[in-house]
């Protein structure tokens, strides 16, 4: 899956819990959850249980720790399906 | 140093189902888990390890800064019954004190146990950002910390 197909996919996951319409609807691979969107740290975690449910992954914790932006999430799923 | 982190109840049933599947697991020890287990009210020892563990993070982040997303490596190792608790970080102790009613869960931490006498609670417009995000007194540029959810905002600093 290329950035561009995974970004497709991430939209609709990281929609509900965004704060900042505006920055969500210029999403891109520099956009941060947090500073960008605005969304709660505790809804990352969210983020990261709808990631492995719509990718059939596992996000160990030690990846978990980088998934603040958008080019960290895509380059842990494209690491974890690889290893599929 | 000092963090805090606040949580509107409402918000948060709105926002968070605590109860899905791999969340306690991913946010929690299994001792932390433990505690949700027999707590008495699970939905608000929930938020109170989320807010004790997000105000460590907030104080941790001006001992040395290090963003990322690892609620785990935050452990929370004493809590007692007057809501008081005992945060470890990359080897640092945090001091919390917890306050819970019907609407709203706040923790404080600080990183010096005697400078919880010493918590100022601050007017919300007389703060700015360092350029690394993280809140400073304007007049002063001493850290503080804010925290905001739903109906709340606490602005809080040291004397």
């Amino acid at each position: 899956m290329n950035k561009e197909e995974i970004i497709e996919k991430l939209k609709p996951i990281v929609k509900p819990f965004v704060k900042e319409e505006a920055a969500f609807n210029t999403i891109n691979e520099k956009t941060h959850f947090i500073t960008d969107l605005h969304i709660n740290s505790a809804n990352l975690v969210d983020i990261v249980l709808d990631v492995e449910e719509a990718f059939d992954i596992v996000i160990d914790n030690d990846s978990m720790e980088k998934m603040l932006d958008l080019e960290n999430t895509i380059a842990i799923i494209q690491t974890k399906l690889a290893e599929k | 140093m000092i963090g805090n982190d606040v949580v509107d109840l409402a918000l948060a049933r709105k926002e968070s189902n605590w109860k899905r599947k791999g969340f306690l697991n991913k946010l929690f020890t299994t001792v932390e888990q433990e505690l949700i287990q027999k707590a008495p009210n699970k939905v608000n020892m929930v938020w109170m390890l989320w807010s004790i563990k997000e105000s460590a993070y907030k104080a941790y982040q001006r001992i040395k800064y290090n963003e990322g997303f690892y609620p785990i490596k935050i452990e929370i190792i004493e809590l007692n019954d007057q809501n008081e608790s005992v945060v470890q970080l990359f080897g640092s102790l945090f001091y919390g004190k917890t306050t819970i009613d019907k609407d709203f869960i706040k923790t404080i931490v600080v990183a010096n146990q005697s400078d919880i006498q010493k918590i100022q609670y601050l007017n919300t417009i007389n703060y700015t950002k360092n350029e690394k995000g993280l809140p400073i007194k304007t007049a002063s540029n001493e850290p503080i910390s804010v925290s905001h959810h739903g109906r709340i905002r606490e602005v809080v600093g040291l004397y």
